[in-house]
């Protein structure tokens, strides 16, 4: 008996001990607790400005080097956007505006279209489903397809190459297209078209802040001779349009796409005006996208079609080309992910116009993106190597977000090769730049 | 033998038998995931989180999430995220498709650049926005990554001690939780470490019978290892509501479907 009690001292001090060492948690509210004596949160959204959110930012940046008529700085600007979105009925109307006090420019007027003076108005849309499959998107508006990571082939939506070279934020490399996009949602392929009656060039490389190489003049542009274009046309006479089908087809994205319009940045050069121009194009292309191992794999071609130089022999029009894209992105470590891509753009008839230059140009980028400190830091490399023209691109920089309404950006946007290279005439034009935002 | 010692002896033999033969493991592991992601064929929640760092300074991240499982019994379910704050993320939107069997497709969609990005597949215990609660804190754990057992039964919980399976794909050595007998619903998980050292807890701080479901509508995650802790409030939850398949498609990461979303 007395070992009997023993055994069962033993075996409750045990079973106390196991209660002790891992205490049951106390119930929660609404299980027969009591709630822990926080309010319930209450957003309200109900004032004008409550409804309006955006940033101001102050932006600066240097040159890293010597640039004949260039100032130091290449970047010094204010800028505040303001954003808002309204329900009329089941519509929506979306709106986002920039104002910009630009210190490095001394051309301070407005132009709707380019975005240049103290107004960009960056998004301004009426959204509707006027069928059940149907979407329509009417206004100023940002567009983007295709399955390049900062390598473009079927999008041919305004781009703006001066604010991504000089180091404003990603968001900037988008321009605005004034257009009209339908999407019509089907079990086939979902089709789209967006249609902008007046053609939109990129906010392309003119010399007004960046230099680049004149293969005209033969040499780097200089800052008092910025290149002036002759517009391929009013809207409606000149116009761009956008198409793709796309679906799903088990874990892959495919897609084929299509463009009728121009050169995006001036292609070629009217000698009776003395201006450049943007001649025809006609793009045709297809990509897919999925996962591959533990990474995603993108594939992309386009053909492009320069109407206004069929054979190629046109010396002032730029040739025709084919352009391939492989991409390969996967998470390599914690929050670290590195992604891959090889490029080519075969120029279809080189030498038929008597011209020199590789018939291939062949770009790698890597990119490798990590994030720190419980994501606020993230920190970003990206390299463009072109081993046929042996020049390089290095995008650095580093966002911290010091608390949801503060965030410091710094960055530089490297550049190196020969001069008439696609990245070494960008030479001079390596900067350093640091930002810091109020997001409100 | 005294009466006291007569009574904590049954007690203890009672507790000895219920916790041998009551319920099998695998079917509260089983019912504990239904309950905390699988409620009702659809659903919705308002999800306010409050990031607070080591430092006590705090973060807010509020979004909307939709949920629907398949039609088929697979286990497998989308998920649509709407960001609605902080402001500068407002409209960004995010899908995942999830497999049972691990393989899930994630797509972002960055409004500012009208972007639509693949996601490649993912640790699944990173941070989810930056807060204290991994990925699979949000849309669940595969319950095969584990094993599990019954260690312990007290009156209101299970109590699971559960090991990976693949120590590799862990940064735990093992983790406890404390199921709720009635609903079912884990009421305090703990992450420990080789050493048994606790690092990592979750609590649900605040339930409620929605629907018929019994719900966590206020929870907390502690990390000891980076510091600090966030918080989630989850406000006007709804399940059944009808969402249909079509709506976790590419189509509502560039217009999100906004009465859905209210």
């Amino acid at each position: 008996m007395k070992r009997f009690k023993r055994f069962l001292v033993t075996s409750s001090l045990c079973t106390l001990a196991a209660v002790v060492a891992a205490e049951p948690p106390a119930l929660p509210g609404g299980l027969g607790g009591s709630p822990l004596s926080t309010p319930q949160v209450q957003v309200t959204t109900d004032s004008f400005w409550d409804e309006v959110s955006g940033f101001a930012e102050l932006r600066g940046g240097i040159r890293l080097s010597y640039a004949p008529g260039y100032g130091d700085e290449s970047l010094g600007e204010a800028r505040v956007q303001l954003k808002t979105e309204r329900e009329v009925g089941a519509a929506l109307i979306e709106a986002s505006v920039d104002f910009l006090a630009d210190g490095t420019t001394s051309e301070h007027s407005f132009d709707w279209e380019s975005g240049r003076g103290p107004v960009d108005m960056r998004a301004l849309s009426l959204s509707f489903s006027p069928l059940r499959d149907v979407d329509v998107k009417l206004g100023r508006q940002v567009a983007t397809w295709g399955v390049g990571d900062l390598v473009f082939i079927n999008d041919l939506f305004a781009k703006d190459w001066n604010s991504f070279l000089l180091g404003r934020d990603l968001e900037y490399l988008k321009a605005p297209q004034d257009s009209v996009r339908l999407a019509y949602f089907n079990d086939i392929a979902d089709l789209e078209v967006i249609y902008s009656p007046r053609f939109e060039s990129d906010r392309f490389i003119d010399g007004d802040r960046l230099t680049f190489w004149d293969s005209m003049s033969g040499r780097i542009t200089a800052k008092a001779q910025p290149i002036e274009v002759a517009s391929p046309g009013d809207a409606f006479e000149a116009n761009e349009l956008h198409l793709r089908a796309s679906r799903l087809q088990g874990r892959y994205e495919l897609a084929a796409y299509g463009y009728l319009g121009y050169w995006k940045s001036p292609a070629g050069f009217d000698q009776s005006l003395g201006l450049s121009t943007f001649p025809s194009l006609n793009v045709f292309g297809g990509s897919a996208r999925g996962p591959l191992g533990r990474g995603i794999v993108s594939a992309e071609f386009g053909s492009y079609d320069s109407k206004s130089d069929p054979t190629g022999t046109e010396v002032m029009t730029r040739n025709s080309e084919l352009r391939l894209l492989l991409g390969y992105e996967q998470e390599i470590g914690k929050e670290l992910t590195a992604s891959v891509q090889y490029y080519v753009e075969r120029t279809r008839d080189v030498g038929a116009a008597g011209g020199l230059g590789d018939r291939d140009r062949e770009l790698f980028t890597l990119r490798l993106r990590k994030q720190l400190w419980q994501q606020t830091l993230t920190l970003n490399g990206f390299a463009f190597h072109s081993p046929s023209q042996k020049d390089n691109y290095f995008r650095l920089s580093a966002s911290w977000k010091a608390s949801d309404a503060w965030q410091w950006d710094v960055g530089a946007n490297l550049f190196g090769g020969d001069e008439p290279t696609f990245f070494g005439q960008f030479q001079n034009s390596s900067s350093a730049h640091l930002s810091l935002r109020r997001i409100f | 033998m005294n009466n006291r010692m007569k009574s904590l002896a049954i007690v203890t033999l009672a507790f000895l038998v219920v916790s041998a033969s009551a319920i099998d493991v695998d079917e509260i592991v089983s019912n504990a995931s239904k309950a905390a992601y699988y409620q009702g064929k659809d659903g919705k929640a308002k999800l306010s989180m409050t990031i607070t760092d080591a430092q006590g300074r705090e973060r807010q991240r509020e979004l909307t999430i939709l949920r629907r499982n398949n039609d088929d019994e697979s286990g497998d379910q989308k998920f649509f995220v709407y960001f609605e704050r902080p402001s500068d993320v407002k409209g960004t939107t995010f899908l995942v498709w999830k497999r049972a069997d691990g393989d899930d497709e994630r797509w972002l969609y960055l409004p500012a650049l009208d972007l639509v990005k693949r996601i490649a597949a993912s640790d699944e215990r990173t941070s989810f926005v930056g807060a204290h609660y991994f990925y699979e804190d949000v849309s669940g754990r595969h319950e095969s990554m584990d094993t599990h057992e019954l260690v312990e039964e007290t009156v209101d919980y299970y109590v699971l001690k559960s090991t990976p399976r693949d120590s590799k794909l862990a940064e735990f050595a093992s983790y406890r939780s404390w199921i709720h007998k009635g609903t079912f619903l884990a009421v305090k998980i703990e992450y420990g470490d080789e050493q048994g050292e606790v690092y990592r807890t979750y609590e649900a701080l605040d339930v409620q019978q929605i629907d018929g479901y019994y719900t966590v509508v206020k929870g907390r995650m502690t990390d000891n290892r980076i510091g600090g802790y966030t918080t989630v409030t989850n406000r006007e939850i709804e399940y059944g509501i009808g969402l249909e398949d079509g709506l976790f498609d590419e189509r509502s990461l560039r217009n999100p479907p906004r009465r859905q979303l209210k």
